[in-house]
This record gives structure tokens, C-alpha cells and sequence, in this order.
């Protein structure tokens, strides 16, 4: 992450049968990506809790990326409805916390979508990085 | 757990796949200065036969407990190293994956930015392989019948394979008729021969 | 296919669905929907003579479209089954008739001319065939499909017609014998009693009738003028119901002026339905009701109809708008005085049946809209006028329409000599003790099985309802008596009934294509000024050829019409039309998705003109028309029936082609070889083929190429690119030759589109039931392209065949034999290891608070006797919903346990 200007750092978390397998596609199509996004396998989108989205800001992420199945596609089913009414949720008490929602992101990529994935990182990073880094007094805390 | 742990990383250059754009080099000068690392290596092909065994041999001579591999999509060998794991007698959740090739080298142009990404998946692994706990799998027992939905060329070549083997086969079919596009056909190519 | 039918090891579910998918590999329950063949499997000969008589044709699937079958078929000569199939599908007619009347039926016999079979299958159902035939307030017609074309069927005017071409001449019916000893009392014969009286004594019970009336009929015969009803065709229908056996004691009411109580019916009789009616008129409440010029349209029509003399005055007003109103004012017309009717709302709100009202108004009735009477002015106890208020209005009300509110200091003053008053009438219920009454003021029954709280009573019609229409009736009437029979027999009053029909906006129809315009038959109607003077009948009815015009309108949506004349044909007695859906649960340990492609339709790229000209086929098209079992016994011949001299075969339709399929579809250039072949050989005319590149990957198929160019065929590299219809049914196709580098084109008598194939539409559906991944091109995702080419996502899920992407013949068996390689191994090894992934609860954090039973998308976890969450490994799939969803991290999902994600979280950051 070289370069003069601010590079943020993204943590993505990917669902295992969805959203890692569309991430595996793009770099099967050699699609070019930026190197800001730092994927987190988990089984399924539905296992992100607040805790998790928290620690990765806590920790030196300046956004996170949920990427999940498109609902009704859901390897289990239902787990990524879930997500959809937890993100929302959270992005409150971001606000609350002092941390601009934008920096949460919810999204679906299916296993064949390389380039839905390309774009939504892109568009991420673009986004975090209009934001600027993420300064909490509470990081420095933990 | 009062057991020391002892992580062998693994970065492979998958031909170069991998090497041409990720300096596997200063990736496994990294990882030797992790804590609890007490080998890394780089190799052409870590999937490859000897590459599996030089996992086994460290497990063996250097009292590796854990390991990460840092090489292409956990979906394509992650099943492959945990054998190894096994094979060698460890419990084949001590095993982490880092994705490097799907997730760096093939989507990344410059070369130092995807060293660096690599370095931080290989830590990222390191440091969770450092809390997996061993897990054991268990048996079920596999019902002796079979279920072929769709009654085309597929799924009547399926289930009469199924059948002839001794099974039973449930054979479901949504027309009123089995055959599908097949029965359809008048004759098929190259030979010309009749389809039914 | 025969092999896959007579297999031992083989069990066929033909025409089944897989409908839900539940546990593992190895373990799985898997539910199958087995929809109804309408004919049994195991009686079906396969001699085909169920076919010859059906009235409904549809285009054949198996034929393309290429040729007609009926709506009982059998889908091609080999099919295994052999057995036939009816093609029943709900249609919007059947479904919303109250009585559901086989409404295709019965048309499609009037259509064929067969007006006795018409008649008798409507008296399947109902014996008030000419009745209903003329007061129906005809619900279906509103909902009939033909409205989306032009307008709806004459539906009722085409039951009239039945009734009044056969009935006269149909000979009288014999008695019903008795099959039970049980007797059913029937209090009201009126449209509901009657009618379960007709379904009771049909199912071989004894049925007597109590009317307190000296008619029977019940507002029927008392209610509805003659001009709508004439007396003859409802005394002939009650004829008919009488001569099966029912007894009918006319002046007999229950429980006053001396006739039995209910108490004595409940002990003489082994049940009892009360379809009293509903015959006692609601007051106005206004002064001036009692004036003896003041009357209300039940007692004056039923003095009307029983015959008796009726006095009104020359200024009549009529206060209401249903039907009844309708009925006295034209009566009180007929009479030969002035009607006004006056209506608290707008002729928009109005119960009365339409066409009614436009009669009425046609004959010269004035209307009063949003207006009601406040008083009635009298001079020497004889009515003069009546006050009245205007109203507007408001808000809708309980019953949906919008609220009347007067409007302050709007009274105006009507001069009149007589009031009928027509807003309402309730059942008159005091005689009958012991029954339970609504809030309503009628009788509580259950609205589905009409079971009354009292043990053995059943009641419906008006008595329940309130006033509705005669159909209405009609529906109840059999509803209680399906529900006695059973009542009678000991069996359970809801199992396996239906008693909510598929709603008509639910019911997708698709028009034919080709459907032409076509205007809706109206019988002939009495001059107007007849009509004044007389109470004969106004609806003239149909002529035959009027009504068959009209029945040849119909668009079949049910497909099989249930006119039952293959029933009769059948010998082998294999023909149920009551068949219904059953559900089979299966147990199995492995399961291969081969559920197939779909072609590609090559309306969605108009260039080539697809459906403008029978000559334009696709490439499944062109295959039937080679088949000697096709529709030209295997000639290639034109739409004309000539042989075509030249033909052109146009390469990749809906494949690789940003604006349709990307995907190569692999079998079009060696089917279209294969034709190319066949036109030469068969036909000998020219052939010009126009290629992107020609794919000939398979083994010998090169070679084929090679033979196929040798038959003279003529190659042009390019793409197809448009096809023009000529007004001479020529057919010009153009393309770029990349040979030459410029545009040719080829003026021919015969295109065969090179269609590809694509996932099915449904494929979706199958994705999530079985748990698969779907490719970007739509079909199911294999585990890995090349390592695991049958495998999924879900272990223990096989793919076979052409759902997984485009193959032909050859690699399809190839890859179906690999998918049962793949079952055969994880059932010969007999067991199957299950990852520990499993989520774990930590027993000592564990709140009991339930959040990770209502996460978890597999019930898999639940809460023990010590209130403590349990996960039944068995079921947990791993996917960790639960953790994120526990407040206490009290549930670990093995191998992504907090610990170890955020530890891999920190450690990507730093």
C-alpha cells in the first residue's frame, strides 16, 4: 500500500459459498483489484456479529465489507437474513459511537459475480478513502 | 493447552502463479519472525507430492504442531493439507490457509503492494492458527438408497447405473413421461442411429 | 427409458415434484408432490379410447406445438409410463362459481352441439340448471379470462341454453335407491334445502322437506317475478328433484301453527339441515311506516306470485337497491303504475344485478340516488307523499362500500300513493328453539362444514348468510350435504375437503396465441313496451347457433373442461377426476440433480422472425418434423406441405450473444450438420449454413463434417444475422460472409434456427431446494471445473446432464455415469464422515434466552429441561448464525469460534 495519498485499510468479511467464491472468480478472471481489501473467510454472513464489525474497527480497519449470499440464495438458507437486519443496526451504533456508517457496508455477491465483486470493493475503497482513516480515541484505548 | 506451539508456514510460489507477482522470498523472511514460527518455506508447488512431504518431514524432525499454507483458494486444497496433517499425525484442524493467489497475486498488479497484502493474510492465518483447537470428526451411516430427480438421458443413465449396482433408486420425473428432450430426438449425431 | 421404467431397483414417481429437502449427506428426508394423473396407473391400458371424445385441444409439448393433443394425452407413443394423464388446471369460472359448476364442461358440450350431456353434467352438480340459468347473479362472468380478449363469456345465458334445448325433451329421472337407512330432515325448500335434499337423496339417504309455504321453491318461487323466473321451468326442476325420491310437505312449518318443533325433527330424523330463509322484511323505523299504503316487496311479491290480488296505487316509491327492490319496482310496472326507486347511495353501490338495473331503467323506472326517506305524509290514513333527505358519501363502512350521511336541510317531497319497502330482510328464527343465534339475528354455523352447535343440526343459505344470491344457496346446500353424509358416517366433517378455491387473480391463463377477436352473444329481450303490460319472460335465450358461437369463445383455461365423456369411454375404469395431490416421504442417502435445460426461445431476438412464419422453425421443431412419428411422418415438408428446394440453417440463436446467451451451447453446430445432412439426403434441396465457427470437438465428429460438406451443403462463415418474412412467404436471410468480407444473403423456402440451450427458468427454485451454487451462465455450479465436475456445494448432491451447463449425448451419459459412480461410492462405503464444525454451547454462559434457537436456520438447536440451549449436531450445518446472534458468547461454532476469528481479524490489520 504504497503512495502519497491515504490508503485505507478494508477488512471484507466473505462468506464461504457466496462471496469468497465470487472473490476466487475475479482473481480466476485476473480482474484487477485494489490491494486495500483484506478478506476474513467465514462460513456464512450470518456469523458476523457486531463484536466482530467493532474489533476490526477497533483494530486499525478504517471500513468493513459484509459480503454475503443474495437473499434466497443463502447456502443455509436463512443466515443472511439475519445479517440484513443486524448491519443496519449496527451502522446506528456506529453513529452513536462517533464512527460514520458509511464505513459499514452490506452487500451480496454470488459465487459466478467476479465483476459485481470488482466494483463493490472498488467503489468501497473509493468511499473509505473520501472518508479518510478512521481516528477514535477509543482505539488507542483497547 | 500447556503444549508449546510450534507453527511450520508454507508459502507457495505455485509455479509463478504466485512468485511473479508476490515476493514469496521476503514473505517467508516475514513469517520466520513471527512468534511461535519455527520454520517457514517457500516451494514451486506446495501441493505437489514433495511438497506434502516436506509438511510431513518438519512435523516429524522439527516438532511442527501447526501449520499454515499460504497458496491458492482454501476451497481448492484445504481438504488436500488437512490429509497431510492427518497423515502425519496431527489433528488436521491445526491447519490454516492463506489465499494468496485468488485474493493477491492474480488480482493484484504491483508487486510490492501484493507482498505486503500477502504478508498480512500470512499473519493473519499465523495468528489464527495459534487458537484452532483440534476436532474430531464423526460417522454417520450413508441410507443405501438414492434419489434422481429428473427422468432425461441424465437421470435414467444415473438411476439404471444406481439400479444395476443393487441400490434402490427413486427415480422423480415432473412430466408424465421420462425421456425429456432426449425422447424427443429423432436421430443423433455423428452415427445417425436412432435416440430411444 | 424402457429399461429406467421396468427396473426393480428403480421406483418411477412420474409427474412429481421434489418439494422440500431436509438433513446430510447420507441422511436425507426428501418430500415428493405426486400432482394428480386424474388416472390410475396401475388400471391404464394405454388403448387411448378415453381420447376420442375429449372437446379440449391444446398444443402438444412433446410435438413443439407442431400438431394439436387432447386434454387427456398421453405425451408421445413410448412413453413410460404408457399410462394417459388429464391436464386439469383451476380455471377462473369453476373457481369462483359458490357452487363450482364445471363451467368448461358444459360448455364445451353446447360447443360440440351435445346438449343432453350438457344438461345431464350440470345436474352433476346442481339440479336448478334453467333456474340459476336466469337469476344467477353469474359471479364467473366477472371473472371469466375471455374478458382480457374482448369480454366475458355469456357463461349463465349458455347454462339457460342447456337447459332449455334438453330439458324439455329429457326423459324424467328414476328413483334413487335407497343405500343407507338414515333419514335427513330438510326445514326450507328454498334453493339451499332443496339442493342438499337433491345431493343427500343422490348419495342414497331419505330426505323430507318441510315448507312452511304453500309452494316449494322458497324465494325461488315467491321472490323472483315470473317475467325473470317463469313458474313452469322452477316447477319442472323441483319435478326432477321430487322423482329422485325427495319428499316435499308443503304447508308444514316448524315449531307454530301446529306443525313439529325442531325438538320432534331431531328425534324422528338422524339429522336435520334448517334452511329457512331469510323472508322477514327490516323496517324503515320512520314515522308513517304503518299506513296501510306502506308494504314491503316480500309480502308483495309473494302475494304477486302465490297469485293473490295485490293492490298499489298509481305512484309507486320503492325504497332500496338489491335485487328485491328491483323485482317489486318492475313488478309494481307491470301492474301499471309509476315507480320511482329511491337509493340511499349511488348506482355504483347498488347489490342489484346490473343488467337488472339497466332493464329496469330501460322500462321506464325513474331512480332517486343518495336519497332516503325521513317520513311518510298521509291525508285520511291514506299515504300522499314521502319526505326524503339527500345524502352524500362518506368514509367506506363495514361492508366496504362508502357510508350515506345526510345532508342538513336537503328534504324534498315526492308525491306517491304507495311505499314498498325493500331494505333488508332478516330469518324469521324465533320458532325454532334451542338454536344458537348470531349478533346478526341468524343462525350460527360453522361457514365451512354449516355444523351448527346443536349435535346433528346443520344449517345455511339466508337462514346463515343473510340475503345473498340463489347460487350462494345453492353452494350451501351441498356443502351440508357432504357434511351430513359424513356426520352420518362417522368420518371427520374438514379432512381432505377444500373449502377455499384458488382465487381467479391467482389463476394464470395464458391466451392462446392467435386468439381473435370475437363479440359476446346477448340473447333477445321482450320489446319494451310487451314488458309493461305483462309477466312474461323478458331474456329470450339463445338460439343454437347463437349459443354455440358463444360456447366456441371459450379459451379452455382449465384445460380439461371435466365434461366427463372420457369417463364413460374408459373401460378399464382407470379415469378418477377426483384424484388429488398426494405428498410420498422419502429417506435416501445420496441424490442427483439431473433436472435438464431449456431451449432457447427465439421470440426474444426478433431479427429473426421467429413466429412470423411457420417456415421459421427451431432446431427441436426441425427434429419432429424429421421423426416418423412427427407430425409429417418424418417428411420434411413447408407449412404449405411442399418440399422445400432451398433451406437455410442459421448457427449459435441465443449463444454467444451478449444480447441472449454468452455460453456456447456446444450441441447446435453438429445438430445443425445432422440437419443440413437430412435436407440434403431427404429432400435434395439446397442447403446454405450460415457459422461463426464450426465446433466439431467430439470424436468422429469431424468426420461427419467432413461427409456432410461432401453432400454439397453450402458453408458461410458469419453470423445470421436477420431473417425477412417476403410477402410471398419467401424467406430472406442475411448475414456477413467474413470470408469475403461482405454481406450475402439467401432467399430461401425453409430457416431452422441453430437454438441453443440455457438453465431452466426454474432452476432457482431447484438451487435453493437442493442447496446449489448457480454459474454466471445460470446453470448449477459444480465443486470445482475440472476436479470435482458432479459434485456440489452440498455434500451428497450429484450433478447430472445438461443442468450443470450445455452438453450433448455422448458427455451427457458420460457425466450422469459419473455422478452414479459418485453416489455408488459414498453408499457402498456405507458410512459418511460429518465435519465437527459444529456449533458448541458453552453450558455455564448460557442465559437460556432463546435468540440461537430462533437464529439457527436448521431447528437444530433447542432449549433443554435445565432451560440451556443444545445443539443437535446431526443437524447444526456450521454456519455460525448463532453465535453472532448469542448475547453472552455462550454458543461457539467450532473452527470459527470468536477466539480464533478475531485473532485472525487483529492479526490482518497489523
Amino acid at each position: 500500500m504504497s503512495g502519497d495519498g491515504f490508503e485505507p485499510r478494508i477488512v471484507a468479511f466473505l462468506c464461504n459459498w457466496c462471496s469468497y467464491a465470487g472473490a476466487d472468480t475475479a482473481g480466476v478472471s485476473r480482474l484487477e483489484l485494489p490491494p486495500n481489501i483484506l478478506p476474513v473467510r467465514v462460513m456464512c454472513s450470518g456469523r458476523v456479529s457486531a463484536e466482530m464489525v467493532l474489533k476490526a474497527l477497533l483494530s486499525g480497519a478504517d471500513g468493513v465489507l459484509v459480503l454475503g449470499c443474495h437473499i434466497g440464495d443463502c447456502h443455509y438458507g436463512s443466515g443472511n437474513h439475519r445479517t440484513v437486519k443486524r448491519i443496519p443496526l449496527l451502522r446506528r451504533l456506529m453513529t452513536y459511537m462517533g464512527i460514520e456508517p458509511d464505513r459499514l457496508r452490506l452487500d451480496w455477491v454470488s459465487g459466478a459475480e467476479a465483476g459485481r465483486f470488482a466494483k463493490i470493493t472498488t467503489e468501497f475503497v473509493e468511499a473509505v478513502r473520501a472518508l479518510g482513516p478512521l481516528s477514535l480515541p477509543l482505539r488507542e484505548e483497547l | 493447552m500447556s503444549e508449546e506451539i510450534r507453527i511450520g508456514v508454507y508459502i507457495c510460489q505455485c509455479g509463478i502463479n504466485i512468485a511473479a507477482t508476490v515476493d514469496v522470498a521476503e514473505v517467508v523472511e516475514f513469517a520466520r519472525q513471527l512468534p511461535n514460527v519455527v520454520v517457514a518455506r517457500d516451494y514451486k508447488y506446495t501441493c505437489s507430492e514433495p511438497g506434502q512431504e516436506q509438511i510431513k518431514h518438519d512435523i516429524r524432525e522439527l516438532g511442527v504442531n501447526r501449520v499454515v499454507v499460504a497458496s491458492c483458494t482454501p476451497r481448492m486444497h484445504e481438504v488436500t493439507f488437512q490429509r497431510v496433517l492427518d497423515e502425519a499425525g496431527i489433528n488436521p484442524y491445526y491447519f490454516s490457509m492463506a489465499n494468496i493467489r485468488e485474493h493477491v497475486s492474480w488480482v493484484t498488479r504491483d508487486k510490492s503492494q501484493a507482498t505486503e497484502k500477502a504478508k498480512h493474510l500470512v499473519k493473519s492465518a499465523v495468528d489464527r492458527v495459534r487458537w484452532q483447537e483440534p476436532l474430531f470428526p464423526r460417522t454417520e451411516r450413508v441410507i443405501d438408497k438414492a434419489l434422481v430427480v429428473g427422468g432425461g438421458i441424465a437421470g435414467i443413465q444415473a438411476a439404471l447405473t444406481i439400479a444395476d449396482a443393487g441400490y434402490k433408486v427413486y427415480l422423480v420425473e415432473k412430466e408424465p413421461s421420462i425421456g425429456g428432450h432426449m425422447a424427443q430426438l429423432n436421430k443423433t449425431f455423428p452415427t445417425l442411429d436412432c435416440s430411444t | 427409458m424402457m429399461d429406467a421404467g421396468r427396473h426393480p431397483n428403480i421406483e418411477l414417481l412420474s409427474y412429481s415434484e421434489v418439494v422440500d429437502v431436509q438433513g446430510y449427506v447420507g441422511n436425507f428426508q426428501v418430500r415428493v408432490k405426486k400432482k394428480p394423473r386424474y388416472i390410475d396407473l396401475e388400471k391404464c391400458t394405454g388403448c387411448g379410447e378415453c381420447v376420442k371424445e375429449c372437446p379440449v385441444e391444446v398444443d402438444s409439448e412433446f410435438e413443439v406445438g407442431l400438431t394439436k393433443r387432447k386434454a387427456i394425452y398421453r405425451p408421445f407413443a413410448q412413453a413410460i409410463p404408457p399410462a394417459f394423464v388429464i391436464d386439469k388446471r383451476p380455471s377462473p369460472c369453476k373457481s369462483t362459481c359458490p357452487a363450482h359448476i364445471p363451467v368448461q364442461g358444459y360448455i364445451a358440450l353446447i360447443g360440440q352441439g351435445k346438449y343432453d350431456k350438457a344438461l345431464a353434467l350440470i345436474r352433476e352438480t346442481t339440479a336448478f340448471v334453467g333456474t340459476l340459468g336466469r337469476v344467477c347473479h353469474h359471479p364467473c362472468e366477472l371473472e371469466c379470462k375471455r374478458k382480457d380478449v374482448e369480454a366475458p363469456l355469456a357463461i349463465c345465458a349458455l347454462k339457460r341454453f342447456a337447459y332449455d334445448v334438453a330439458a324439455p325433451t329429457a326423459p324424467p329421472p328414476a328413483p334413487v335407491e335407497r343405500v343407507y337407512g338414515e333419514k335427513v330432515a330438510v326445514v326450507g325448500a328454498g334453493p339451499a334445502g332443496l339442493s342438499a335434499a337433491y345431493d343427500l337423496v343422490r348419495m342414497g339417504y331419505g330426505v323430507t322437506v318441510y315448507e312452511a309455504l304453500p309452494v316449494a321453491g322458497g324465494m325461488l318461487a315467491v321472490g323472483i317475478p315470473a317475467y325473470r323466473l317463469p313458474k313452469d321451468v322452477l316447477q319442472q326442476e323441483i319435478d326432477y328433484i321430487k322423482a329422485l325420491g325427495v319428499e316435499i310437505k308443503l304447508n308444514t312449518p316448524i315449531g307454530r301453527d301446529g306443525g313439529p318443533t325442531l325438538e320432534d325433527l331431531r328425534r324422528d330424523y338422524d339429522a336435520v339441515f334448517l334452511a329457512v330463509g331469510a323472508h322477514r322484511s327490516r323496517q324503515l323505523n320512520i314515522p308513517g311506516e304503518d299506513l296501510p299504503g306502506v308494504i314491503h316487496s316480500t309480502d308483495f311479491l309473494r302475494a304477486l306470485n302465490l297469485g293473490q290480488e295485490v293492490k298499489i296505487g298509481q305512484r309507486v316509491a320503492v325504497i332500496g337497491g338489491g335485487n328485491a327492490a328491483i323485482d317489486a319496482a318492475r313488478s309494481a310496472l307491470r301492474l301499471g303504475s309509476q315507480v320511482t326507486i329511491v337509493y340511499r347511495r349511488s348506482r355504483a353501490e347498488m347489490p342489484a344485478i346490473p343488467a337488472e338495473v339497466d332493464a329496469a331503467e330501460e322500462e321506464g323506472i325513474a331512480f332517486h340516488f343518495l336519497a332516503t326517506p325521513v317520513r311518510i305524509l298521509s291525508k285520511d290514513g291514506r299515504v300522499t307523499a314521502m319526505e326524503c333527505i339527500r345524502m352524500e358519501l362518506g368514509e367506506p363502512d363495514e361492508s366496504g362500500r362508502r357510508r350515506p350521511i345526510p345532508v342538513p336541510g336537503s328534504e324534498f317531497t315526492i308525491e306517491v300513493d304507495t311505499v314498498i319497502v325493500s331494505i333488508g330482510q332478516q330469518p324469521d328464527l324465533a320458532p325454532l328453539a334451542g338454536v344458537e343465534v348470531t349478533g346478526w339475528g341468524t343462525l350460527t354455523a360453522d361457514p365451512d362444514t354449516m355444523a351448527t352447535p346443536v349435535e346433528g343440526v346443520f344449517a345455511g343459505g339466508d337462514a346463515v348468510t343473510g340475503p345473498a344470491s340463489a347460487v350462494w344457496a345453492v353452494a350451501a346446500g351441498k356443502r351440508a350435504a357432504e357434511s351430513i353424509h359424513r356426520y352420518l358416517r362417522g368420518l371427520d366433517l374438514h379432512q381432505g375437503r377444500v373449502f377455499e378455491w384458488p382465487k381467479a387473480a391467482d389463476i394464470q391463463v395464458e391466451i392462446p396465441a392467435g386468439t381473435e377477436k370475437a363479440a359476446r352473444r346477448e340473447m333477445a329481450a321482450l320489446p319494451i313496451a310487451e314488458r309493461k303490460s305483462t309477466f312474461k319472460e323478458v331474456e329470450l335465450g339463445f338460439t343454437e347457433e347463437e349459443a354455440r358461437a358463444e360456447a366456441a369463445r371459450c379459451l379452455s383455461c382449465a384445460v380439461c373442461s371435466e365434461c366427463l365423456e372420457c369417463v364413460s369411454l374408459c373401460e378399464a375404469k382407470a379415469i378418477d377426476h377426483n384424484m388429488r395431490e398426494e405428498f410420498v416421504d422419502l429417506e435416501v442417502g445420496t441424490i442427483i440433480v439431473a433436472t435438464g435445460f431449456a431451449d432457447f426461445d427465439p421470440t426474444r431476438l426478433p431479427q429473426y422472425s421467429y413466429g412470423r412464419s411457420p417456415n421459421i422453425l427451431t432446431g427441436m421443431e426441425f427434429e419432429r418434423l424429421t421423426s416418423a412419428g412427427g407430425p409429417t411422418g418424418g417428411e420434411i415438408l413447408t407449412a404449405e406441405g411442399k418440399v422445400p428446394e432451398r433451406v437455410a440453417i442459421i448457427h449459435c440463436v441465443g449463444s454467444r450473444d451478449v444480447n441472449a446467451n454468452r455460453h456456447c451451447s456446444r450441441v447446435c453446430c453438429m445438430y445443425a450438420l445432422k440437419h443440413a445432412h437430412l435436407v440434403r439426403d431427404m429432400t435434395g434441396a439446397e442447403v446454405y449454413e450460415f457459422y461463426m465457427d464450426m465446433r466439431t470437438f467430439g470424436k468422429g465428429y469431424e468426420e461427419f463434417y467432413e461427409r456432410v460438406q461432401e453432400d454439397g451443403v453450402i458453408f458461410v462463415r458469419g453470423r445470421g444475422t436477420e431473417v425477412r418474412v417476403r410477402d410471398d412467404g419467401k424467406l430472406v436471410v442475411r448475414a456477413e460472409d467474413t470470408n469475403l468480407g461482405r454481406p450475402v444473403s439467401a432467399t430461401v423456402d425453409m430457416v431452422i434456427l441453430g437454438t441453443g440451450m440455457e438453465a431452466r427458468p426454474d432452476a432457482d427454485q431447484v438451487a435453493r431446494l437442493f442447496g446449489l451454487g448457480r454459474t454466471e451462465d445460470g446453470f448449477f455450479a459444480e465443486a470445482h471445473p475440472k476436479l470435482r465436475p458432479v459434485e456440489t456445494n452440498t455434500e451428497g448432491v450429484f450433478l447430472a446432464g445438461t443442468c450443470q451447463g450445455p452438453r450433448d449425448v455422448p458427455d451427457t451419459v458420460a457425466h450422469a455415469s459419473a455422478a452414479a459412480a459418485q453416489a455408488l461410492a459414498l453408499m457402498s462405503k456405507g458410512v459418511v464422515t460429518i465435519s465437527p464444525t459444529v456449533s458448541h454451547v458453552l453450558t455455564r454462559f448460557c442465559t437460556g434466552c432463546g435468540k440461537c434457537v430462533l437464529a439457527c436456520p436448521y431447528n437444530a438447536i433447542t432449549l433443554n429441561s435445565d432451560g440451556k440451549a443444545e445443539v443437535n449436531a446431526a443437524l447444526c450445518k456450521g454456519c455460525g448464525t448463532c453465535a453472532a446472534a448469542c448475547p453472552s458468547d455462550a454458543i461457539v461454532p467450532l473452527h470459527f469460534t470468536d477466539d480464533q476469528l478475531v485473532a485472525q481479524i487483529v492479526g490482518v490489520l497489523q
